[in-house]
Order: structure tokens, then C-alpha cells, then sequence
């Protein structure tokens, strides 16, 4: 279930998460400050998180869902569009993904993993970088 | 028939009396069935709050379950770094999504 229509829905990728704990950068911190903006994130996104920091930078990660209001969805929820995806030549766990941004309608995916762009043609939603998203909001 | 169990519940008289004009009234057979029917209504309403509280389970569990389970990857490169996460990514398929699609169909 998806909140109010005129928000603005994106997803971070796990490759952003974890640049922002390892380096400590700001960039993400404008987007956790813009009250517009929604960020939502799944199963998937936290354990590849978890599984690629060191514990207490993992704890960080705990803080920084709660403080900043991330919301959490199982990707199970959006099980029925996994064939889509597949149909649409995703590979793996980038069936998840996909899956996951269409069914709580994100506008951008921000991503470094320009492979994800690779995988299937997009409707649904934009894959940026976080230097484009930041470009444009 | 599904598993039941009696809870005794204090009620104000005038809300008893109300209850008991809707039983009269044919539209529930006993008082059980109001509350039951009542409480079904206000789950129905607040499932927006019961399915966040699920969420908020389900992703404390997901941290009991990965804390801990990483390593230090500050010092990789930018690409080493995609690259790693795209096999955490594999692996976590075939951990556990893979199966998801190896359902037979319904």
C-alpha cells in the first residue's frame, strides 16, 4: 500500500547506502531532508546492505531507516509482478528489484549499478545515478 | 471451523443497551457476533497501521537475522564495490528468491 499520490517515490540501491555509511558523504542527506521526497526499501536492498558493512556501520543503517522515516515493504508483497520482469529479461535478483520499484509506483530507481540498466527495457520507472537525481531535485 | 477463545469484556450499560436495540433489530443474532463483526470492521479500517506494525516485524527481524553477517568494504573501489554487491545480490537468490519462482503454478 502506497501513501499519498503526489509524493514523490524513489528507491536507493544498496550501493548507495552503503557509499553513504563507508565515506560518510552528504549527498544523501539532501534527499533524507527533502520532506517531498518518500524513500522506500525492501528485503533485498537491507541485506545486501547488511552483508557489505561492518557491524556497527550496520547498526548506523538501523538508525538511519528510523530517523529518516524509510519506509519498508517485503518484496514478497509484489510476488504477481516477478513474471513481468522475468518475461522482460531481468535476471535475478533484478527481478526483485524491478518488481518492487513498479509495485510501490517509485518514480527513480538511484543506482551506481549501471548492469541493472542492461537488463531490460523500463516503463514503469527512470534508473538514475544519484549525480543525476541530485541534478534534478 | 477455526480455533475459538472466550474473552470477558466490561462494557458501559447504555452501549450494552444500544448493542442489544441491533440484536432485537435482527440485525446480529447474538451479542457475539456484533463484536465479532465490530472488531472485523475496525481491523478493516486500521489495516493500513496492522500491515506497518507487520512491516516494522518483519524488518527488525531482517536486522536480527543480517547484523553482523557483512565485512568491511570501505576500502574497496567503486567498481569493486558494485561488483561485490552484485554477487551478494546472486547469492541472495539463490538463498532465498530463487525459490519464489519455483512455485508450482496455482
Amino acid at each position: 500500500m502506497v501513501s499519498e499520490a503526489s509524493e514523490l517515490i524513489i528507491v536507493l540501491d544498496s550501493n548507495e547506502y552503503i557509499t553513504f555509511l563507508n565515506e560518510n558523504n552528504l549527498f544523501l542527506s539532501k534527499i533524507f531532508s527533502n520532506k517531498k521526497i518518500s524513500i522506500y526499501t525492501t528485503d533485498l536492498i537491507i541485506s545486501e546492505v547488511l552483508r557489505n558493512v561492518e557491524i556497527n556501520s550496520g547498526k548506523e543503517f538501523f538508525k538511519l531507516i528510523k530517523e529518516n522515516k524509510i519506509v519498508f515493504y517485503p518484496s514478497s508483497t509484489y510476488y504477481p509482478l516477478f513474471k513481468k520482469y522475468k518475461n522482460l529479461g531481468f535476471k535475478r535478483g533484478d527481478v526483485i528489484m524491478a518488481s518492487f520499484c513498479e509495485g510501490i509506483k517509485a518514480k527513480y530507481l538511484i543506482t551506481e549499478n549501471r548492469h541493472f540498466l542492461k537488463s531490460g527495457k523500463l516503463n514503469e520507472f527512470q534508473v538514475l545515478s544519484l549525480q543525476e537525481f541530485l541534478k534534478l531535485y | 471451523m477455526s480455533e475459538i477463545q472466550r474473552i470477558n469484556i466490561t462494557l458501559p450499560k447504555k452501549l450494552v443497551k444500544r448493542s442489544r436495540i441491533l440484536i432485537d433489530e435482527g440485525l446480529y443474532s447474538n451479542f457475539s457476533e456484533l463484536v465479532r463483526e465490530s472488531i472485523k470492521n475496525e481491523i478493516l479500517l486500521d489495516s493500513r497501521m496492522v500491515e506497518d506494525k507487520k512491516n516494522k516485524i518483519l524488518l527488525n527481524k531482517l536486522f536480527e537475522e543480517e547484523l553482523g553477517s557483512g565485512e568491511d568494504t570501505s576500502k574497496l573501489s567503486r567498481d569493486e564495490l558494485i561488483r561485490k554487491i552484485r554477487k551478494t545480490r546472486d547469492k541472495l537468490w539463490e538463498e532465498k528468491y530463487k525459490k519464489w519462482f519455483q512455485r508450482p503454478a496455482s
